[in-house]
């Protein structure tokens, strides 16, 4: 694994992420995962965005939300700086952070269960960018949800007083 | 509804070609210090320029959606952190600064931590006496009240009842707003401009009395020639924030209002002079940590005024005091509670599905620890801030302390969102928290009253800026947020950034002969 970035999975989530600093490079050819969103995106790779819609799948649990879109969508107005870190980030997840459950698989070719045992490393890690990475992870996945009207019902939310036309 | 002062402000994303202006005074940032200011200092007859980074925002901009209003109101769209990521920061970054998000709570400063700012810190004419005119003013100007205990939402109710069931220390809390329709959604803007804040009330009195104000402009530096300022240099923003046009503004003063971290940055970008290198230094965040009660019925904290209650039974003033903890309620939208509650899947999910029965508690520790504010290579802060370990212990008790209250008033089981996250359904298991519950890294640590950084005080070896706001080594560059202080507060500090401006602005005046 090269070095973590010692800060800055970056800051630009709505809900206090940040995410990045990973090493590794990003969807190596014998890493396919399960079909993500190939169309429409801005920034993110098709790669890049199965991998994150995996992480977001298992994150949202049993809920489902369009996380690699958002994660996309979010990506636009961020400095370049910050999107390098969130590859790095994605990267290090694909191909990385498996080893810290003893996997030598990629994360999109795992189980449910075990990329949620990954997840949980990532949570419980020693290491701060490891932690905070997730962190941003797990912001971005519950905006992705939670921005959603139709989501909060189950909830108990009733949304905002005011509407506007959008 | 209205747009009113929006309507007069300049938009700096017109400015796509270079400008150059005469003032006789900036003031960077347009939050409660700046806007107090400007106003101050255009009622003095002074010509101001108020340059503000972030946007100008309507009411009819804020939208009560958390994916909306937290980039549009927040630095760093709400996610800024400290270096070592331990850390959230919070502050405002459009017209109005963080009196359009913050919760309106409006406290003096304790007596006894302004006569340690004068004995320990040397600062000069801002006992609570001197202050008092201030205070008085500013509270007669933003309509300051106490919320009615009718108007307690049960949230705030839950901490008052945990509060008398304990026998500990506890009260209203005073604030700034008129006409509030109670919806709850106050940290994402008012739309109902119940808010007697900087944006409603400072910044178009400044603008009747002849003040410009230009948003989407971000100061650079400010200029310095033999110990005098000469102007600030800095960028238009397009829609996107990033730099168009270079602006120049000469002026002989200029006042720095940027928050603690906003004005110590510009100040370090500034090639100030630094002997005794105090510049940056001294960073307090007031650090809270967020305990969470499920409760039997519908809690709702989500409605009503999010904040009208406060618990001070682990709080006192007196010095080297190992009781430094203020308690009040918070809470989130999805959102924010989603990212707040630990873990993530199917556990996380019945936590979600709890929602409206959570009522949930912060922990905030007037805080000792000195931290940095610095710039890194692309021009933004960096926050290096380490707890001390007797902060860590206060942070211990304060969430021992919000377990007990939410237990008290009958939560039937508390979350400490830590990692791992601790459940607790009885006192017994609180006594049973390990130690090393608030270690780094092992708590989401909030910051919404970052102090300090630019600190006022007589002692050039030891302060910024004298006491007057105006700093040791360069004349006409003053200091009117709440960068001045040279301790935590360990209350909500707008009350006295705004007071603390309206103090030390007459002093800017008279550095302009005026």
């Amino acid at each position: 694994m090269r070095r973590l970035g010692r800060r800055r999975f970056l800051a630009w989530t709505v809900a206090g992420a940040a995410a990045g600093g990973g090493g590794l490079l990003v969807g190596a050819r014998t890493c396919e995962g399960p079909r993500g969103p190939a169309h429409g995106l801005h920034i993110l790779t098709p790669r890049e965005a199965r991998v994150v819609a995996a992480i977001g799948d298992r994150l949202v649990a049993p809920e489902r939300a369009a996380v690699a879109a958002t994660v996309d969508a979010m990506l636009v107005d961020l400095p370049a700086s910050d999107i390098r870190d969130l590859r790095r980030l994605i990267g290090f997840v694909q191909r990385g952070a498996p080893a810290l459950t003893g996997h030598p698989r990629c994360f999109t070719a795992l189980t449910p269960e075990a990329q949620d045992a990954v997840l949980a490393a990532l949570s419980s890690s020693r290491s701060a960018s490891l932690r905070g990475g997730f962190e941003a992870l797990k912001s971005l996945a519950f905006l992705a949800l939670y921005r959603e009207p139709s989501t909060w019902t189950a909830i108990g939310y009733p949304g905002p007083v005011v509407c506007y036309a959008r | 509804m209205t747009a009113r002062p929006v309507a007069s402000i300049e938009l700096g994303r017109r400015w796509t070609r270079p400008q150059r202006l005469a003032v006789d005074v900036v003031v960077v940032g347009s939050g409660a210090g700046g806007a107090m200011a400007a106003r101050e200092l255009a009622r003095g007859g002074a010509r101001v320029l108020v340059l503000e980074e972030g946007p100008a925002l309507a009411l009819t901009d804020m939208t009560q959606r958390e994916e909306e209003m937290l980039p549009r109101l927040y630095q760093e769209r709400g996610a800024r952190m400290t270096h070592d990521l331990a850390v959230r920061v919070l502050g405002g970054r459009n017209v109005g600064g963080s009196t359009v998000h913050n919760l309106n709570l409006c406290k003096r400063a304790p007596p006894e931590l302004l006569r340690e700012w004068a004995t320990e810190h040397e600062v000069a004419g801002a006992s609570a006496a001197e202050l008092s005119p201030a205070y008085a003013s500013v509270e007669a100007e933003l309509s300051v009240g106490q919320v009615e205990p009718a108007r307690r939402n049960r949230n705030n109710a839950l901490l008052a009842l945990g509060v008398e069931r304990l026998g500990w220390r506890g009260g209203p809390l005073q604030h700034n707003r008129v006409g509030c329709q109670g919806s709850g959604f106050c940290e994402l803007g008012c739309p109902f401009d119940a808010k007697q804040n900087a944006s409603k009330l400072l910044l178009p009195d400044a603008l009747a009395r002849g003040a410009r104000i230009v948003s989407e402009v971000s100061v650079t530096r400010v200029r310095h020639e033999r110990g005098r300022v000469t102007g600030v240099t800095g960028l238009s923003l397009d829609t996107r924030g990033r730099p168009q046009a270079r602006i120049e503004v000469d002026c002989p003063a200029v006042v720095l209002a940027g928050s603690a971290v906003g004005s110590s940055v510009v100040a370090g970008r500034s090639r100030l002079p630094d002997p005794h290198r105090t510049l940056g230094r001294g960073l307090r965040l007031h650090p809270g940590v967020a305990v969470a009660g499920w409760f039997a019925d519908p809690v709702d904290a989500h409605r009503g005024i999010p904040q009208s209650y406060e618990c001070t039974e682990w709080l006192d003033f007196a010095p080297g005091s190992e009781r430094r903890v203020w308690i009040t309620t918070v809470f989130a939208h999805p959102v924010g509670a989603a990212a707040l509650l630990p873990g993530f899947g199917a556990w996380h999910r019945s936590w979600m599905l709890r929602y409206r029965h959570l009522a949930a508690l912060t922990a905030m520790v007037h805080d000792e620890s000195s931290g940095q504010v610095g710039v890194r290579p692309d021009g933004r802060p960096r926050l290096d801030y380490r707890s001390t370990p007797r902060d860590l212990a206060q942070l211990s008790l304060g969430i021992r302390a919000a377990a007990r209250l939410l237990l008290a008033a009958g939560a039937r089981e508390v979350l400490v969102p830590s990692q791992p996250p601790h459940l607790l359904r009885d006192s017994s298991e609180v006594d049973r928290l390990p130690p090393e519950i608030a270690r780094p890294h092992s708590l989401a640590i909030t910051s919404v009253h970052p102090l300090g950084a630019l600190p006022m005080g007589e002692d050039p070896r030891r302060a910024v800026v004298r006491s007057t706001g105006e700093h040791h080594q360069v004349e006409g560059l003053f200091v009117l947020d709440g960068s001045l202080f040279p301790t935590s507060l360990g209350v909500p500090p707008q009350l006295t950034i705004y007071a603390l401006a309206r103090h030390l602005a007459p002093g800017v005046l008279a550095r302009l002969g005026r």
